[in-house]
């Protein structure tokens, strides 16, 4: 069993809470790291690990219609951030080829807010479709 | 000038602390200059990738090019009558300045749609691809203002020229 990932947020890196019992992985805050490298490489090194078990599991009929919640909860995602964002929900899709179920949540904070268009070039990119959320509250 | 108009104006080396005190800057001038949610964070976002760029590049230089410099990198602020302008030089060796002209003068040459494009085959490449940064920082201004990036490159001396973008923020 992986254990769960729990990152703790600062002025300028991420909340991280990877939770395999739950099934539920969340990301949010503010991603801008000094080295973009030594924050998201262990992140994605775990999720990498993650989605391999998991498959491995599937493959020997261990799983079925299990449904994995990865939740973007970001105020602000500098651009080397960005290509660890776009590893990270890469990663997850492979359980969604597995036939297995992704809900990705992304949440903004309205039409015009950077990081819904971030969110859309994702989901865009990546070809996987996002439910994204208004947090609907003065932020930032 | 009217100084009235002028947000965040600094003239040194940039670093990562630098960057956070100029973003708390920022977040401090957001009542005085009138700043809306919306305007706010395309400049903090904006702000983030030139500054990084900025001194991203200048760290990675020599010590006796540092050493040497006598023109020393900058960022200003402006709030002007229909946009907000940005302005960020620095230093540039001459070797790396095709490089960034070419990455520029194709960002500037595409359509919204394929500037979309070459936005999601960059950040598809994969991480190990393309480490530079400038790229999809660049890409991410011209997508955000909707503006051709402006940049002009004057020579300093022997190998070194100064290196300044300009991006206009409409209101």
């Amino acid at each position: 069993m992986t254990e769960k990932l729990y990152r703790k947020p600062t002025d300028y890196t991420p909340h991280i809470s990877f939770d395999p019992l739950k099934q539920k992985f969340e990301l949010s805050g503010i991603a801008r790291p000094e080295d973009t490298y030594e924050f998201f490489e262990p992140i994605l090194n775990w999720v990498e690990d993650y989605v391999k078990k998991i498959i491995e599991a599937h493959e020997n009929s261990r799983l079925a219609n299990e449904t994995f919640l990865i939740i973007f909860n970001f105020k602000y995602i500098n651009s080397s951030s960005s290509k660890y964002i776009f590893q990270i929900i890469t990663n997850f899709k492979k359980l969604l080829k597995r036939r297995l179920n992704v809900n990705i949540y992304w949440y903004y904070d309205d039409p015009d807010d950077q990081i819904l268009e971030d969110g859309e070039d994702f989901s865009e990119i990546i070809d996987i479709p996002f439910k994204f959320i208004s947090r609907n509250k003065d932020s930032l | 000038m009217n100084n009235n108009h002028q947000i965040i104006s600094y003239t040194g080396f940039f670093s990562y602390e630098l960057t956070g005190q100029l973003i708390e800057k920022l977040r401090n001038s957001r009542e005085k200059y009138n700043l809306d949610k919306s305007s706010f964070r395309k400049i903090l976002t904006l702000m983030v990738e030139v500054l990084e760029n900025n001194y991203k590049y200048v760290n990675k230089l020599e010590k006796k090019v540092i050493d040497s410099i006598s023109v020393y990198p900058m960022f200003s602020l402006t709030n002007e009558e229909q946009y907000f302008k940005m302005t960020s030089g620095n230093p540039i060796l001459k070797k790396d300045i095709d490089p960034l002209k070419n990455k520029i003068d194709l960002i500037n040459s595409l359509n919204r749609e394929q500037l979309k494009d070459l936005y999601k085959k960059t950040m598809s490449e994969g991480i190990y691809e393309n480490q530079e940064g400038a790229g999809l920082g660049i890409m991410k201004m011209a997508k955000i203002t909707r503006n051709k990036v402006d940049y002009s490159i004057k020579k300093i001396k022997d190998d070194l020229y100064f290196y300044t973008i300009e991006i206009k923020i409409p209101k």
